[in-house]
This record gives C-alpha cells, sequence and structure tokens, in this order.
C-alpha cells in the first residue's frame, strides 16, 4: 500500500482514500461539521482543513485524496488558527443562544430552561436534580436569591419575567415535604478528607459537592448552629430557620460532619487542620480577627483579604484553599461549588482549576419580530407571582414573604418559558469545537441573521438562525426524495437553507425530518424532546 | 393562496415553453429563461407546476431561481431600467446616477418601481460597454455617458422613442454587392450601437436611397476605438479609405458629398488616411466623454494604433462579422482545413504546447496541456466548453470577440475539439450580451449549412455539434465547476478539485473548458505556426493580449497589445494618458479577482509572473485606469460588495469572511475605521485566501491587500476622518467658492433644494440638506464649487 506522513509519522493508505478517511483510519481526529460518511464530502464548512507541505493554501481533509509521498499536517498551529478563524466566523452569523439568558444571568448557572420544562411536565424530582446540579441551598435560595436570571429574562420584553425563583422555590419546598427527598448518588470513598472552616452558604454547598465525589467532609464552625450569615444576619421574615435546618439536615444526611463552636485560633488552627487533613477550604474569614489569624498561620493577606489565586482557589500553602469573599448567598453558593471543583481536582492529582463560565452565544435583544417568534410557542397568561407583597399572607405566615405557588399554578406559569436555549446545548458540533478551539462568538462580530422558528408536531424544530449551510440536510431530502425537500437559496453572505415555495417545516418532510434533526451539526433542526 | 392571481396566470404557456425546451433536469435554466421572457419576472404558480410536468424537483427549481441574478420574483413595470455597477462605471459616478434615477422617478429606498409601475429599477452586474460609462439600459436601448443632469432627458427620450424598432436581425443584408461601389462602413458592436452608431447607419442608408447614390452601408464589427464612437470608414470604389470619427446623423450629408459624386468640400471633419489602419493619421479630441465630439482635424501618426498587434481581432473593422464568405475570403476557416485534412491531433496539441499559448481566462494555464490531458481522460463522449461568462465588471473583451469575431471563435473551438477527440460542446455567454448570443447562434447555423460544423465536417469524418447556454447572471459561473453545474441545471456552486474537468466534467464526461480569447488566438497559430506566435511576448507569456482599456482614461477601448508591453506604454501611448489636470494613480487589472498596481510599478512589462507579482493577476484582461480623484478605499470597498454578492455562499470563509471585510471597508469610507482594522482587514484577507475552495474565495482580498499594500496612507486618512481623493460621501463636503457668479444653475440642479441662491449673489449652500450628489459641480460652468 502506497505511503504519506501525517504529522511526521508515516502511515499507508488505501488508493482512492480522502486525507479524512486515511487519518482516521489510524486513529488520528480531524474535526468536521458537514461531512458525514454516507453522504460524501459537501466540502463547505472549512473546519477540517489539513496543510500539505508545499501548498499555499490550506485543503479540506473531506475531499483531497490521500497521495503517495505527501506530507500532512493536521494539528499545526497554522491549521489550529485556521479552525478557529472559520469557527469564528461561523459564530459570528449564528443566531441563538446556547444557553438561556437566564441560565447565562445567574450566578450559579443553574440549567433553569430545563428546570422550567421538567415542572411544566408534573416532574418536580427531575426539576430538583436539575436544580441541584448547581446549588445545595435551593428553598434557601428560592426565599433570598436577588432574582438575576429574572432580570435579563426574555419573557419580560413582552410582559413579565418567568417567576424563576419561586419556580425553584417551588421545587424545592415540593421535594423536602416530600416522603423521601431527593439525595444525590456518592461516589466510592476516596479516603480523602477535607476540612471546611464556615458553615454559610460556601462552606455548606462546597461539602454537598466533595461528599458527592466520596471524599471525608468536616464543616468547622464558630456558631452555635450551621448556616453563617443565613441563619444570623438574614431576617427571619425572609428565610425562616426551619426551611435552613431542613436543607442544612440533607447535606448532614449525606455524611457531612458538622462541628459547631470551633472558632479559629482558639480551637482550631490552620496548621493543624493542614496537617489532618489532605485539603482545607476556608469558607469563613473575611472578618478581622480571622485575616489576622490565617495571617498569623503563614497565609498571604493582601488588601483585600485573603490572597488566591483566582483560576484555582489555591492559596499560598499547598492544600488551602479560599474563593473570593462575597456577600450574595446565591454567588457564594458558586464559589463553594466551584472551590469543590477545585479541590477534587487537586485530591485526584490534577491542576486545581474553577470552571470556566459556560461557553454560549448570545442573541442579546430580540427584535420585535424575533419576539413574536418566540411569543408563538409559549403560554399567554400573565406572570402569576405578584410583585408586591402579600402583607396580609405574610403576617399569617411568620417567615413567608411571598405566597408559594400551587402546583396547578406552577405548570401555567412555566408555560410561560419563550424555551430560547438551544435544544442541541449537549451535542452541538459548532460548540464543541468552539471551546476545543477557543473561537470566541464576538471575535468577528458583525452583522447576523434574524431568528426564526418552524416547527413540525411530529417533533422536529428548524431554527434557520443556527444553520451554517453545511447542506446536510439538502443531501437528506434528496436521499428521501423529499417532495418539497430543503435547497439553498439566494446567493452571498444571505444564503439561507430553506424549504421552497416558501413552505413551512409542518406540512412537509415526510420522512426526512428525523434523520435531519439527527444529522445537523448544530441546534439549526432538532428533536422535540419534551423530557428535556 | 389568491386565486385572482393565479388566473392571471397562464399555464398553458408554461406547458407551451417547457414543450419547447424540454422536461429534463438539464433544462431548468433555459426553461426559467423563457418563462421570464413571456411573464418578465418568475410566477410562483408557472415556478410550481414546472415541476408537476418536468422531472426538475421543488427545491432545485427554488435553489436556481434564487442563485442567478437574472430571475426576477416580483413582477415589475413596463420597462427595465438597468443602472451598470461594472468597474468603469462605479469610477465614473454610477452610484449616483442610481441616486438620480430613484430621485427623478420618485423610487424610495427599499422599493425598486416607481408609482405607476412604469419603470422598475435594477442594478446590473456589468454590461461590458465600459468605455462608454457610466451606461444605463432601459430595456434593450443603451445609453453610455450618463450624469445625474442627463437622467431626466435620458428618460424621457426613451418614453418618446421606444416605439422605434432599434434592433437589426443579426445577419441582415450580410454578403450583398460591393464591388465598384462606395462602401460606407459602420462598426455595430453593441458599444458602438450604443454611442448612436445605428441612427448613423439609418441616415446613411436614408440619404443614399433618397439620393441614388452609388454606395452601400456596411456593418462591420468593433474597431475597438471606442472613445471614437460612432465610428465611420469611407472606401471609396478604388480603394482608399477615409476615417470619421465621433459621427452623427447630421454629419452624413457632409460626408457624402464629398466622397460621393457632387461631393463638396469636407476640409472641415475629414481626415486623411493613406492607406491601411496602421498608417492612419489621427488626432483625438479632448474629451470622449462629451455626447458629441467635434470632428477630428488631421493630426499627428495615430498613437492608439500603432503599438497594437492584431492576432485575435485581426481584420477588425473590416469585416462583417457575420458574413461567412467574407471571413472566409480573409483566410477563415483555413486553420481548421489544415487541421482536419493534414495534421493528426497529437501535432496539433504540439504546435499548440509549442507556441506557448496559455489561458486568456485568468489562471495562464497552458493551453496545450489542458488539451492533452483531456485527450488522455478515458472515456468515449467528451465535451467542450467555450467559457464566454465574462463577469469581471471592466471587462468586454469577450463580448466584443464574440460579437464581432463569431466565426474565428467557432474555428478556434472546432480545432481543439478535433484535436482532443470531442463531437459536442458548449458556447457558455453570459445573459448580459444579447449580441454576443445572437451573433453565436447566428454564425452556429450558417456554419452547419456551410458543412462546416455538424457531421463529416469538410468531408473528412469529424463531428462536431455546438450547442449555446445562455449564463443568468452569475460572476461564480466563470469558475469551470460552476459552469458545469450551472448547464446541468444546478446552482453554479463550485466543487472541489481534483478530478479537473478534464478528467470528469460536464455530465461526469472528461471536458475540456477554454475561454473565449484562447480559442480565438488558435487559427492563426495552426495557420500562422507556433514559432510565429512564440515569437511574441515574453519568456513565458507568448503572442498578444487583448485588453478592455476603461477607467479614467482618455481614449478607451479595445486593444490587443503583445505580451511584455509596458502598463505605461498602453495608458499614455494608447489610452493617451489621464484627463488633464489630473495624475495617473493605478491600473487595476484582473477585477474583482485582481488587484490596483501603481504608478511607480507602470514601467513593468505586461505578463503572467510579472504581474501576479504585484499581488494583482493578469485576469482575463479588464484593464480599469485610476486618477487621483478615484479613493482607493472606496474602490476596494466596491469589489468587496461585489465578491460578497457574487458568492455562492458555499464556503465559510468566502461567504461571512467577505462580508467581515466588507463591513470593515465600509467603516473606513464612513470614517470610523482604526488603525487596528487595517490589521484586521490584512488578517482576514490572508485566512479567506487560505481557506477557500474556489478561485473566487482565493483571489476576493486581492482588491484589498494590493491596495493596503500600495496605498496604506489612504487606509489611514480615512481613520483620521478624511478621504483624499474625495470620493467617500460620510467625509467630504460641499461649498462655493469666490468663483461663484451667482447664475443659479447649481440651484436648478440641486435635487434636494440644498442652494441658497440669490441671482448675482454668491450661493450657499445648506449642508444638512446637502445630499452629495455632485449636480452642483458638474453643472457650475465657473469652478465655483468646492469639495473637501
Amino acid at each position: 500500500m502506497p505511503e504519506l506522513k501525517i504529522n511526521g509519522k508515516t502511515y499507508s493508505f488505501e488508493e482512492g482514500a480522502t486525507l479524512l478517511e486515511t487519518a482516521a483510519a489510524h486513529g488520528i481526529i480531524i474535526p468536521t461539521l458537514c461531512y458525514l460518511k454516507e453522504l460524501g464530502a459537501l466540502t463547505s464548512c472549512f473546519i477540517c482543513v489539513v496543510e500539505i507541505e508545499g501548498r499555499a493554501a490550506l485543503v479540506p481533509a473531506c475531499s483531497a485524496k490521500a497521495a503517495a509521498g505527501m506530507s500532512v499536517s493536521t494539528d499545526s498551529e497554522r491549521v489550529k488558527q485556521a479552525r478557529k478563524r472559520a469557527l469564528e466566523l461561523l459564530l459570528s452569523d449564528h443566531t441563538g443562544d446556547c444557553l438561556g439568558p437566564c441560565q447565562t444571568g445567574c450566578p450559579a448557572h443553574i440549567n433553569i430552561p430545563k428546570f422550567i420544562r421538567e415542572l411544566k411536565h408534573g416532574d418536580n424530582r427531575a426539576a430538583i436534580r436539575t436544580i441541584k446540579e448547581n446549588v445545595a441551598l435551593p428553598a434557601v435560595l428560592g426565599r433570598i436569591c436577588p432574582e438575576v436570571c429574572e432580570k435579563v429574562c426574555r419573557r419580560k420584553e413582552k410582559d413579565a419575567p418567568v417567576s424563576i425563583c419561586h419556580l425553584k422555590r417551588f421545587a424545592a419546598d415540593f421535594d423536602m415535604s416530600s416522603a423521601k427527598p431527593f439525595l444525590p448518588g456518592l461516589a466510592g470513598a476516596t479516603g480523602k478528607k477535607i476540612s471546611i472552616i464556615g458553615a454559610g452558604p460556601a462552606g455548606l454547598t462546597a461539602a454537598y459537592y466533595l461528599r458527592q465525589r466520596g471524599h471525608e467532609v468536616v464543616i468547622y464552625d464558630k456558631n452555635e448552629k450551621p448556616g453563617g450569615t443565613l441563619r444570623y444576619e438574614i431576617a427571619k421574615t425572609r428565610l425562616p430557620d426551619e426551611v435552613l435546618d431542613e436543607e442544612i439536615a440533607l447535606i448532614a444526611k449525606l455524611g457531612v460532619k458538622f462541628e459547631q463552636n470551633k472558632s479559629l485560633g482558639a480551637e482550631i488552627f490552620l496548621k493543624e487542620l493542614v496537617k489532618n487533613y489532605d485539603a482545607v477550604l476556608i469558607a469563613a474569614g473575611s472578618k478581622k480577627d480571622d485575616l489576622k489569624q490565617l495571617e498569623k498561620e503563614g497565609l498571604h493577606i493582601g488588601e483585600n483579604g485573603l490572597v488566591t489565586d483566582k483560576e484555582s482557589y489555591e492559596t499560598n500553602v499547598t492544600g488551602v484553599f479560599a474563593g473570593p469573599k462575597s456577600t450574595l448567598a446565591v454567588r457564594a453558593s458558586e464559589i463553594g461549588r466551584q472551590a469543590a471543583k477545585a479541590i477534587d481536582k487537586y485530591l485526584s492529582g490534577l491542576k486545581p482549576k474553577i470552571e470556566k463560565r459556560p461557553f454560549s452565544v448570545k442573541m442579546g435583544k430580540l427584535s420585535k419580530e424575533e419576539l413574536e417568534v418566540f411569543l408563538k410557542d409559549s403560554s399567554d397568561f400573565a406572570r402569576f407571582l405578584p410583585d408586591m407583597v402579600d402583607m396580609v399572607f405574610v403576617e399569617e405566615n411568620p417567615g413567608e414573604e411571598r405566597v408559594p405557588f400551587f402546583a396547578g399554578e406552577v405548570i401555567e406559569e412555566s408555560g410561560r418559558c419563550l424555551r430560547c436555549d438551544c435544544r442541541k446545548e449537549a451535542s452541538c458540533f459548532l460548540k464543541k469545537y468552539a471551546i476545543e478551539y477557543n473561537a470566541g462568538p464576538e471575535a468577528l462580530k458583525g452583522e447576523k441573521r434574524g431568528f426564526t422558528r418552524d416547527i413540525k408536531r411530529i417533533g422536529v424544530v428548524y431554527e434557520s438562525g443556527k444553520c451554517i449551510m453545511c447542506g446536510i440536510c439538502i443531501k437528506i431530502c434528496e436521499k428521501y426524495k423529499e417532495k418539497h425537500g430543503m435547497t439553498y437559496i439566494g446567493r452571498g453572505f444571505n444564503v439561507r437553507v430553506s424549504l421552497p415555495f416558501g413552505r413551512k417545516f409542518e406540512k412537509v418532510l415526510e420522512e426526512a425530518a428525523e434523520e435531519c434533526a439527527k444529522s445537523c451539526p448544530t441546534g439549526a433542526i432538532s428533536k422535540i424532546n419534551y423530557s428535556l | 393562496m389568491n386565486t385572482k392571481i393565479k388566473e392571471n396566470i397562464d399555464l398553458l404557456e408554461v406547458e407551451r415553453i417547457v414543450a419547447a425546451v424540454g422536461t429534463g433536469n438539464d433544462k431548468v435554466i433555459p426553461i426559467l429563461q423563457a418563462i421570464q421572457k413571456h411573464f418578465k419576472y418568475l410566477p410562483k404558480e408557472a415556478l410550481q407546476h414546472i415541476c408537476e410536468i418536468t422531472k426538475i424537483t421543488r427545491a432545485q427549481i427554488t435553489g436556481v431561481a434564487s442563485f442567478y441574478t437574472q430571475f426576477r420574483h416580483n413582477p415589475v413595470g413596463k420597462h427595465i431600467l438597468s443602472v451598470c455597477h461594472g468597474t468603469a462605471c462605479h469610477v465614473k459616478g454610477a452610484p449616483l446616477i442610481t441616486d438620480a434615477v430613484r430621485r427623478y422617478l420618485n423610487i424610495g429606498e427599499g422599493k425598486d418601481t416607481d408609482a405607476d409601475g412604469l419603470f422598475t429599477l435594477e442594478k446590473a452586474a456589468c454590461f461590458g460597454c465600459c468605455t462608454l460609462a457610466p451606461v444605463v439600459k432601459i430595456d434593450d436601448v443603451t445609453y453610455g455617458h450618463v450624469s445625474t443632469r442627463s437622467v431626466p432627458e435620458m428618460i424621457n427620450l426613451f418614453l418618446n422613442t421606444r416605439n422605434a424598432k432599434l434592433e437589426t436581425a443579426p445577419g441582415e443584408k450580410a454578403g450583398f454587392e460591393t464591388k465598384n461601389k462606395t462602401v460606407i462602413k459602420i462598426g455595430l458592436g453593441s458599444c458602438c450601437i450604443a454611442s448612436g452608431s445605428k441612427d448613423v447607419k439609418t441616415a446613411f442608408d436614408e440619404y443614399i436611397a433618397e439620393n441614388g447614390l452609388d454606395a452601400v452601408t456596411k456593418k462591420v464589427g468593433c474597431v475597438g476605438m471606442c472613445h471614437s464612437n460612432p465610428f465611420t470608414e469611407v472606401v471609396s470604389s478604388s480603394g482608399v479609405s477615409t476615417f470619421y470619427a465621433g459621427v452623427k446623423p447630421e454629419d452624413v450629408k457632409l460626408i457624402c458629398d464629398k466622397h460621393l459624386p457632387s461631393a463638396g468640400s469636407l476640409r472641415k471633419i475629414a481626415n486623411k488616411i493613406k492607406k491601411g489602419y496602421e498608417h492612419f493619421t489621427f488626432a483625438y479630441y479632448d474629451a470622449p466623454e462629451e455626447l458629441n465630439p467635434l470632428p477630428l482635424d488631421e493630426g499627428p501618426a495615430c498613437s492608439f494604433l500603432g503599438p497594437q498587434k492584431r492576432i485575435v481581432l485581426e481584420n477588425f473593422g473590416e469585416v462583417d462579422p457575420l458574413d461567412l464568405k467574407e471571413y472566409k475570403e480573409k483566410g477563415g476557416f483555413l486553420a481548421l482545413e489544415k487541421a482536419l485534412k493534414t495534421l493528426k491531433p497529437g501535432e496539433i496539441i504540439h504546435e499548440i504546447k509549442n507556441s506557448g499559448l496559455r489561458g486568456r481566462g485568468g489562471a495562464g494555464f497552458p493551453a496545450g496541456n489542458k488539451w492533452e490531458i483531456s485527450r488522455a481522460s478515458a472515456g468515449s463522449k467528451k465535451y467542450i466548453i467555450c467559457n464566454g461568462d465574462e463577469g469581471d465588471p471592466g471587462a468586454f473583451m469577450d463580448r466584443m470577440l464574440l460579437e464581432s469575431y463569431p466565426y474565428r471563435v467557432i474555428e478556434g473551438m472546432a480545432i481543439a475539439a478535433f484535436a482532443i477527440g470531442i463531437d459536442e460542446g458548449y458556447l457558455y455567454i453570459r445573459e448580459e450580451y444579447p449580441m454576443a448570443l445572437d451573433n453565436i447562434r447566428y454564425a452556429l447555423a450558417e456554419c452547419e449549412k456551410a458543412g462546416l460544423l455538424g457531421s463529416n465536417i469538410m468531408g473528412t469524418g469529424f463531428n462536431l455539434k455546438l450547442h449555446v447556454f445562455c449564463g443568468a447572471g452569475a460572476f461564480i459561473c466563470g469558475e469551470e465547476t460552476a459552469l458545469i453545474a450551472s448547464i446541468e441545471g444546478r446552482r453554479g456552486m463550485p466543487r472541489f478539485r481534483p478530478p479537473f474537468p478534464a478528467e470528469s466534467g460536464l455530465f461526469s464526461c472528461p471536458t475540456n473548458i477554454n475561454n473565449v480569447e484562447t480559442f480565438a488566438c488558435v487559427p492563426w497559430i495552426i495557420k500562422n505556426g507556433a514559432c510565429a506566435f512564440a515569437k511574441i511576448g515574453t519568456e513565458t507569456s507568448k503572442g498578444t493580449k487583448v485588453f478592455a482599456l476603461a477607467g479614467n482614461v482618455l481614449r478607451g477601448g479595445l486593444i490587443e497589445v503583445p505580451m511584455g508591453i509596458s502598463i505605461r506604454e498602453v495608458v499614455f501611448g494608447i489610452g493617451g494618458g489621464v484627463k488633464k489636470g489630473r495624475k495617473f494613480k493605478a491600473v487595476q487589472m484582473g477585477g474583482p479577482s485582481g488587484g490596483c498596481i501603481p504608478e511607480s510599478l507602470a514601467d513593468m512589462p505586461i505578463d503572467f509572473e510579472k504581474i501576479t507579482g504585484t499581488g494583482a493577476i493578469m485576469g482575463s484582461g479588464g484593464l480599469v485606469v485610476l486618477d487621483d480623484s478615484d479613493c482607493m478605499v472606496d474602490f476596494a470597498r466596491f469589489f468587496l460588495e461585489f465578491t460578497q454578492n457574487q458568492s455562492c455562499g458555499k464556503c465559510t470563509f468566502c461567504r461571512i469572511g467577505t462580508k467581515r471585510m466588507l463591513e470593515l471597508l465600509e467603516k473606513f469610507c464612513a470614517g470610523r475605521g482604526s488603525l487596528e482594522d487595517i490589521g484586521r482587514l490584512e488578517q482576514l484577507a490572508h485566512d479567506i485566501k487560505a481557506g477557500s475552495l474556489c478561485g473566487l474565495g482565493k483571489t476576493a482580498p486581492n482588491p484589498v491587500l494590493t491596495t493596503i499594500k500600495y496605498f496604506k496612507e489612504e487606509y489611514v486618512a480615512h481613520t483620521k476622518g478624511k478621504c483624499p481623493a474625495k470620493k467617500c460621501k460620510a467625509l467630504i463636503k460641499y461649498s462655493v467658492n469666490d468663483k461663484c457668479i451667482g447664475c443659479t444653475l447649481c440651484a436648478q440642479a440641486c435635487p434636494s433644494e440644498a442652494i441658497i441662491a440669490e441671482p448675482y449673489k454668491k450661493h450657499k449652500i445648506n449642508q444638512e440638506k446637502c445630499i452629495k450628489c455632485d449636480s452642483c459641480r458638474t453643472a457650475c460652468l465657473s469652478e465655483a464649487i468646492d469639495l473637501e
């Protein structure tokens, strides 16, 4: 068999094979968006470009045939840069949100649209599981959160935002009052021990996630009861002790140990903790006395308190972690979750690192027409949660500012969600490669298409703004000999993939729809899955 | 669905069209063209009906109908008014003309038809009448040298004369008796007609008939001296030629009186020539763009024709383009006869290789090698295609060749087909060239009648059937794989090469594609030998090159020069340099794929490699001259706008990348660009070049890269809010200076009432009302309008 070189190594190849096929046969992965083996190369996305020695232009690997003696590079800087640029160009004309603005806006990045849909379908268990992916104290936060998510909710452009926070509270309350409140599964015991100083929102949250990873966790706290600021600073009228106690009890139920009445410098010392534990998280200590004590024990203190690495939450002492201070409970909760991530990495021998903000293309403000598109598929009901506090109710129910939702109201309020988030958020190749090649949606900003949405009731939706013109669906329609198959329309920047004669999805695509949804590399054509 | 509209669409007509054209997938473009010819647009009902009665799918018809710019999807006004936005027209102010038409017909932004439904305004890519820039076409009538002020006059003239039949059927009066008669030859290429040569011919015919003179008029092809149109040659019965430039119908009597019995004195406009074009004397009037140039006086030797060398344009101005007999009398089809009867196919290919002939479409691939590959490709069915999809704005060589030398192109194709072993082929000609299409169709029919095409050509057993395929308006179809897709009835979207068309092309058969000019060189080479051709030119670029010389040059026209001639010789020697008081700045070569070569490199000899070295490309031969009134940033923007429009939209870099570049250039033209944006532009340009599939994307950044390379200071000036050439509307201001005599002409010309004009007092311009249309400056007779 003839041979060529890929990335410096010699490989054999089958006569007539493309570079993509040749590379794949030897386990070298080249990214593609518009390529599907059964349809053949469409050569439109240019993500699969490679460099061939002696050629000035880059070459799409999906179409170029392997030739004897060729020297190909699939991962040179030039290739990576070109892929990044191609992705940035595609992203610059990609209209839609990967994540709903609410999720992007939420300091804890809760997958809000998902839990709202779960509530809409009456699946409270699923909703609380989704919520608790990101926060440990949803019943607490459901009462005291400043509702950042609602400030960016698109629904407010029509009337008022979805009552996200109150829905979250409903999910949490409902769960806690159920016979078997949700408890996450725990990983097998790692034998590692972590001590956390401070049983406030950050400490509690960190404990909740670290425990799930199979580590032993002990929280040391100077107060009589755990909760920190949640218990001792927030008005009881907003957050009753019972709610806090119940949620902390769920954390304790996971096996987190609480050591109360333990103050730094009196009962506990950092040096001892470092000695006795595999890692220490300082989730308290923004108080002057505490800082002084920590400094005495060797931690660097700067103008803004503890000096920590922003990317890893490491302090200057190995194994001791601390996040930035925050007075906002939901943000403190997120710091705790991120600290848990960093510590978990550290304990498994990896470089500790907190998560980056989740990647998302953002649509920004909607035009009037776009808003109409979104509204078409949501309920017309007005927001259920009144902005005004019902004083009568508050007086009759000490510790409650707002009237909780009834189950029926939850379903109706959930129906108000516009479903801004992308259905292919988890499986989108454009997103996958954008993250891999560090391509930003804002790098090559310019004019963008508008958002459209065309739903076929059998369960497929076409959002043309997300189409990257790869042509896969056109080929699939040809394969099925669809009477009204997808086609390219127009030319240049304004070329679109659409249906002939202005047809709507509902009436056409007899057989190809499902396969189009499956094969579309982005969220342009996707299956409607109501459990998601 | 609106049933009323449906009733109005005559579906029987659709069926008649389909019955005449055919029902195959590949017939979609001809069917759509016929539908549009009948309905003036493509009614949805008609398209749907086509899908019912042919093999064409709904996806295909939608894709194709929306791809080609020829096709309209909404009903239009009674007349179509197209403003040419080619390079030369852009340089001469086409956008201002469009604005003026909008104003006069009161067509608002975003609309295209006036309230009465009389005119629909369209933007044309290029009519190839570049020497007449700016050009406007209303239905079939072309108007050259239009100015913002002459727009109303032009429209009214059209309305008053539209009933007159302006086109003659092709081949009319071909082969009439000229012996012992004075022959008056008039160039009737489409540019000449647009300059009024048809009226001149009619005037001659009428005068001759009325007075029973012993003379005949004869239409000849393009003479190339477009700046002197209408151009007339009077050949006496004894064979002495006299030439007249810029002839008007009212000059006819004078000319006839001088040359024919009872002639009077005609010193005033005659220009005595000794014998033949090579020697005649000629002087040029100063302003070719004026509508009615002055007649000529005797002058120095002709510098326009002197440096030229005619191979492709052999016998220019002498023969009737459609007269096959005359073409043969001048040695036409001798080359084909020689090839068929005395040469073996391999010998022909050898000869073409030895001649050094390279493809004239732009890339310069050796023609002989291409033929050799096509010949060697397996398969008994092969095709030949003549690429006449001359989409470069600012180029009109192929149009002229097809109009004026159809037999030469056909002969070249036939020789190639014989050498490669091909029996069928296409001439792909863009629909913007109606006369080229008519002439080729006529010439093909003539050749078939004469046994020069068809079966058993010249009794040698060689068969060749040639078809005409009318393009539908897509620059990208000049790319060979897109062109093939177009003939096959698909959107003109290029595909990855290899395989090259020579291996797998039209209908998956080996296909040899050459440009019009390449084929037109072939008969001369076969007749005169490879050595004679190879003697002309430079080391790597042999023979001659036809250029369309246009833009801000005094003597524009169609020229053929030996390779190796310098740019300066072309611009100053042949073209007479730029307008008085202006400074020559650059030439644009290669159209949207090419670049600007600055004055400092003007002594460079023209050859493929040298031109490529500058960052421009030879291209198909558009050569647009720019002077210091041309803004290079605006010029780069103009080309990017073109390529962005013409991009097929397939590849990421070309589809979105060129759009981002265009946005950056628009930012510069609006004075909002930054120095960092120059870097961004360059970065994008390199990305697009490296990551595009076809030539369009690979070369689209060239106009930007060359202007940044040679004229960076203009970009920098724009970041500071200055347009040195005073072209970018957002950065200029009109004002009145002290030369103003208070004549109010400017105020009368101003369409936006922005001029405060008191008679005999210095006028003032209200900046808020000024729309920067340049009307006042063109109206002013005392140079009192300043532009800063």
